[in-house]
């Protein structure tokens, strides 16, 4: 993409007046210092997930285990549908991603023209339901009982997928783009799909990467609807699974069912140390793929392709 | 009807997200009646019995409603001053930055607490934070000042609040600013650049009006979230020591549903707060629209 | 007049006999040979049980039926269940939780009566030992004087809570060979040396002899325990934080703490985020006396054999406080205290009473089904009183090829078996939790702890008023919040001792009365 080269150009030629290197390394320092607060709690439970279960509860800064242990990860692997919740949390994303987004475009490009007939009625229409929400038990009804869209993520999918934030947020991006390339775009004959598609939508990586960010992690992290709708154990999303495995302590367990439920030498607190490992490195992973989108100069590469 | 010919094809588009809308938005529209009911789960929601406004009167005419209310309104504005403004200020930093590996890096990095959850937070937090062995007040003792009980006293819960939450949510926040700021025309800058213009000043008169739309949107948006509390952040890290400048709406509804999930006053709770949010946002967009032309409608 | 009354006697005594009448209990036989289906959820489980799991396709030909069990999440249960019985879907028999939503299911007519007698038809065998285990446990599961559903017992309500102190600490102010504190004077003369003559010999002032969990037994000393409902002397239950000693248990607190003998970050508690039973304050050697935790916690390793190389076997008798000590403070250094005895005579700590809040119903579509209700409660009795059908629910093991019984050491599992998973569903199916059983699964633990006064001095059970009354989800929630916001204004200063009057006072007001006048109605009703 011709975007990423030109990009680097223009910012190297700032590199000009003499304060630069000063405010650089100011900067730097200031980052660095911000970043290791930012990285201290996940290095604290990263270092928790691999601590033997029995110095895990001990309290106090945790720069390395105390005594190396992979307990807890390896009860995780045991654990039956790990890995197929692995699988079924990613169509899942793949599945919701591709709903949002398209209903993300789909809404946010029209309303983005001006005279668009009735526009402020389909505006309001998608504003409206901001504030009013009919709740939990008519929503599963309608999907459970007229759909009947039990144990299908589409019962998890269809009835979020379209957030109105990221209508308005996708909308206004297109309203800030240059009216010119599109009416050029028309004159050479392409009709709305093409001008969407050729043109606005390359336009628009940069909102486009960060509303896909913004819905691949809320999928991935939702739970809630898969305990609702999904009743089939083969059908459980990551989030579930862990959970499962997890089991929040009770006060109310007693000893009998307590036992039972946490019978294993692997202590909770590392479980759940493991279990947010599991659940997050593989999203936080997602973001380098997306942060080449954020690159300044997308729009002027664009313009002179 | 020209424009409805012109406009034809973007009709079009519409027509499946309307359809979502109806179905998923609409169809189940009808629950909001819960607020004014009393729900029998027998007899569904049509079929309960209506009981006026009592759901509400029970949210607004106890004890501590006044508190409660206060506290919320008091921490959201905190929340918003100092709050709404970070994310964006990290943004430009990272903008600024030149070196493109580190401040990938950087980025990366400044997100994380986002994917840590607020029971894991409240606990790390102690640890930081405790006056006998937080890191952090013995760097207050190192500078001769006496330890603060940053968790459990009210002259502080606030500001711990505050500043843990933007802590949290400060790399999140400015993804969507790194976004549009990608989207600022470059020739500008180069503009500028021959014009002479001084950091601050290419700051101030490029960088800032390029996202400008983006920065209006999202303070029409978070003024209308001004009532509802980070409810997971404040469950977690409140205390009764703290109940008196802590305890906000959501906690406090939590509190009183978790003895039986009563779905009849959390909806009039909700209710209640989308309320104050439809006028927030209603007037918000209106000022907006007055000093900018942009806005939600 | 005479006449009269004895006739109106007589119409008392026919109209009560009509209304026994309505239990027709022939109806509640089931034939054996006929099929029934049926939804169950009588139990909590971490995990659904998968499709062709060998126990339950025995127990569905044992006992003919065809079992549809239910997951709901634990941390969801309540929301879950409103909406799926919302859409229609009711379990035939489930599992409440706790007081609260058992009094809310049964005010929304979603759970069939269930009067005694049918128990007592259905399901003698059990009936007899939970009535010998605790002849209250049925008040939990009625409901303005109609039996409702199914109690669970709790085999560990027998123990209460103890507290532990630092035996290291102890031996430095003549405490040694096990020798511990008795009463309250003793208690608060070693906690001020806790405080002041630096027991962790470190030079430092830097101990506190208490934090959070270690004023249970000091409010116990005086009688009650601020959250939990307690019978007076004259037989009326009262609300433990307005009880009047409090106010007397409240000013030694406050006296306490201004002396700093009590950890000024007792507020957020001693556990920071992990397991609710460890207590954080405790392991750093900075306060040496605590009660958190119940006797299993504490108990010594009794942990069968192991493969030592997997770590599979062993049948989980261990204590987890202790095994997280003897890292940190170490094994030897903790010794298991009384709860003292306070001026009165009088002595207790937490307690979780004999029997559960979780309750066991069956849903208003069986009230005309009796063959089924009665094809149920014969599962239920069959597994909680037939040590055979027992063994293989607990085990979650049909031919017992995974364990093996050891006299002193309870179930334990094979060589290469780990405890586990394979136990992972009992629950479900364990439905009344017989304790007597579960004591010959456990026996080592059981055993230790009833050889231990400690556990056995009486504590203050939770389950005193099991119900929730008719007007607390309107005032709990504030009264709740004004009690632990006085009460910690009260200990640490911020308010002075009086403060407790008006707390009394304003707590009656605010619909303490109401919910006392209910309370007792029920208690004296029950």
């Amino acid at each position: 993409m011709k975007a990423n080269g030109s990009a680097v150009k223009p910012r190297n030629r700032i590199y000009e007046s003499k304060g630069e290197p000063v405010f650089q390394a100011v900067l730097v320092i200031i980052f660095v210092l911000l970043s290791i607060t930012f990285l201290y709690p996940y290095w604290h439970v990263a270092v928790t997930s691999f601590t033997s279960p029995d110095y895990a509860s001990a309290s106090g800064f945790k720069l390395w285990p105390q005594k190396w242990s992979w307990d807890a990860y390896i009860h995780m692997f045991d654990a039956s549908f790990l890995w197929s919740g692995y699988l079924n949390t990613i169509k899942v994303v793949l599945l919701g991603w591709s709903c949002s987004l398209a209903g993300v475009i789909l809404g946010a490009y029209p309303l983005s023209k001006k005279d668009l007939p009735l526009r402020g009625l389909f505006t309001t229409i998608i504003l409206i339901t901001m504030f009013v929400s009919g709740g939990m038990i008519p929503t599963y009804l309608l999907v459970k009982k007229t759909l009947n869209m039990g144990n299908s993520y589409f019962a998890i999918i269809l009835p979020h997928c379209i957030s109105v934030t990221h209508i308005i947020i996708a909308r206004n991006y297109f309203m800030t783009l240059p009216e010119e390339l599109e009416e050029a775009a028309v004159i050479d004959g392409a009709n709305s799909w093409q001008v969407l598609i050729r043109v606005m939508l390359p336009l628009s990586m940069p909102i486009l990467a960060t509303i896909s960010l913004w819905v691949i992690v809320s999928n991935w992290n939702a739970y809630f609807n898969c305990l609702l709708y999904i009743t089939d154990a083969k059908k459980y999303v990551l989030q579930v699974v862990l959970r499962r495995i997890i089991l929040t302590d009770s006060k109310e367990m007693t000893a009998a069912s307590e036992a039972v439920a946490n019978s294993t030498d692997t202590d909770i607190v590392t479980l759940r140390a493991a279990s947010i490992m599991l659940a997050t490195v593989p999203i936080i992973c997602v973001y380098p793929f997306l942060q080449k989108y954020f690159v300044k100069g997308m729009l002027i590469g664009s313009l002179k392709g | 009807m020209a424009s409805v010919r012109k406009h034809k094809l973007h009709l079009i588009m519409l027509i499946p997200v309307l359809v979502q809308f109806i179905i998923f938005k609409y169809g189940p529209l009808y629950g909001i009646l819960l607020a004014f009911k009393k729900y029998r789960i027998l007899k569904g929601i049509m079929g309960s019995p209506w009981v006026g406004m009592e759901n509400f009167q029970r949210l607004f005419t106890s004890y501590d409603f006044k508190t409660v209310f206060a506290n919320t309104v008091i921490i959201a504005c905190y929340k918003f001053v100092f709050g709404f403004p970070a994310p964006i200020i990290l943004a430009l930093m990272i903008n600024e930055l030149r070196f493109p590996r580190f401040k990938r890096v950087t980025q990366t990095i400044s997100y994380l607490p986002h994917f840590i959850s607020w029971v894991i937070l409240t606990g790390i937090f102690m640890e930081v934070l405790s006056p006998s062995r937080g890191p952090v007040n013995a760097l207050i003792r190192l500078m001769g000042g006496k330890p603060i009980y940053f968790l459990g006293s009210p002259r502080y819960f606030r500001s711990t609040l505050v500043v843990t939450g933007i802590w949290q949510g400060i790399g999140w926040g400015s993804i969507i600013y790194l976004a549009a700021l990608g989207g600022v025309n470059e020739e500008l800058y180069d503009a500028a650049r021959v014009d002479g213009c001084g950091r601050w000043k290419r700051i101030w008169h490029v960088t800032l009006p390029g996202i400008l739309p983006t920065v209006t949107i999202m303070l029409i948006l978070a003024v209308g979230s001004l009532v509802e509390d980070n409810f997971d952040q404040i469950f977690n890290l409140l205390n009764p020591a703290v109940y008196s400048v802590g305890d906000v709406l959501g906690t406090y509804i939590y509190r009183q549903g978790i003895t039986n999930t009563d779905f009849s006053y959390s909806t009039a709770a909700e209710l209640f707060r989308n309320i104050i949010s439809l006028v927030l946002v209603v007037s918000a967009n209106f000022i907006s629209k007055r000093v900018n032309e942009y806005g939600l409608w | 007049m005479k006449k009269f009354l004895s006739l109106f006697l007589c119409l008392v005594l026919a109209l009560s006999a009509s209304a026994m009448a309505d239990v027709d209990l022939d109806a509640y036989v089931s034939d054996p040979a006929e099929k029934i289906s049926i939804a169950w959820l009588a139990g909590h489980d971490t995990d659904a049980i998968a499709e062709g799991d060998t126990v339950v396709a025995w127990l569905e030909e044992t006992f003919n039926v065809d079992l549809d069990v239910w997951f709901l999440e634990r941390e969801n249960y309540d929301e879950l269940l409103t909406t799926r019985i919302s859409g229609g879907e009711v379990p035939d028999v489930f599992m409440l939780q706790n007081a609260a939503q058992f009094s809310k299911w049964v005010e929304q007519d979603v759970v069939m009566p269930l009067p005694l007698e049918v128990i007592q038809k259905c399901m003698p065998e059990s009936y007899a030992w939970l009535i010998e285990y605790d002849p209250e446990c049925f008040s939990c599961v009625s409901y303005a004087g109609v039996n409702y559903g199914l109690p669970r017992v709790n085999g560990d309500g027998r123990f209460n809570y103890a507290p532990f102190w630092r035996a290291d600490w102890l031996a430095k102010f003549g405490y040694t060979d096990g020798k511990v504190p008795m009463t309250l004077e003793e208690c608060e003369e070693v906690f001020y040396k806790f405080a002041n003559e630096d027991p962790d010999g470190n030079g430092v002032k830097d101990t506190y002899a208490l934090s959070n969990t270690g004023m249970n037994p000091i409010f116990g000393a005086f009688g009650a325990l601020p959250d939990r409902w307690i019978e007076d002397e004259n037989g009326d239950l009262v609300y433990g934080a307005v009880y009047p000693t409090m106010k007397d248990a409240l000013e030694l607190l406050a006296k306490w703490y201004k002396d700093e003998l009590i950890d000024p970050e007792f507020i957020t508690g001693e556990n920071q985020g992990g397991y609710w039973a460890l207590s954080v304050p405790f392991e750093n050697g900075q306060i040496g006396f605590s009660s958190s935790g119940a006797y299993y916690h504490l108990a010594p390793d009794f942990d069968g054999p192991k493969d030592e190389e997997t770590g599979k076997g062993g049948n989980f008798q261990y204590g987890r406080t202790m095994r997280t000590f003897a890292t940190t403070v170490g094994y030897e250094n903790m010794v298991i205290g009384y709860n003292p005895v306070g001026p009165e005579g009088k002595q207790g700590g937490e307690s979780w009473g004999l029997t559960t809040s979780e309750a066991i119903v069956f849903s208003y579509l069986l009230a005309d089904q009796p063959a089924k209700v009665a094809r149920i409660l014969e599962v239920i009795n069959a597994i909680g009183s037939d040590f055979d059908v027992w063994e293989k629910i607990w085990n979650w093991d049909l031919e017992s090829d995974q364990y093996d019984y050891d006299e002193l050491l309870g179930f334990v599992a094979k060589e290469g078996h780990e405890r586990a998973d394979e136990g992972s569903h009992t629950n479900m199916f364990n439905t009344l939790q017989n304790p007597y059983f579960a004591m010959k699964a456990k026996p080592a633990q059981y055993n230790w702890a009833m050889e231990m006064p400690q556990f056995q001095t009486g504590g203050y059970p939770n389950t005193k008023l099991p119900i929730t009354t008719e007007s607390m989800p309107n005032v709990w929630t504030s009264m709740e919040t004004l009690r632990l916001t006085t009460y910690i204004g009260i200990i640490t200063g911020e308010a002075p001792v009086d403060a407790f009057d008006t707390f009394v006072e304003n707590w009656y007001a605010m619909g303490g009365t109401t919910v006392t006048e209910e309370a007792n109605a029920w208690y004296h009703n029950r």
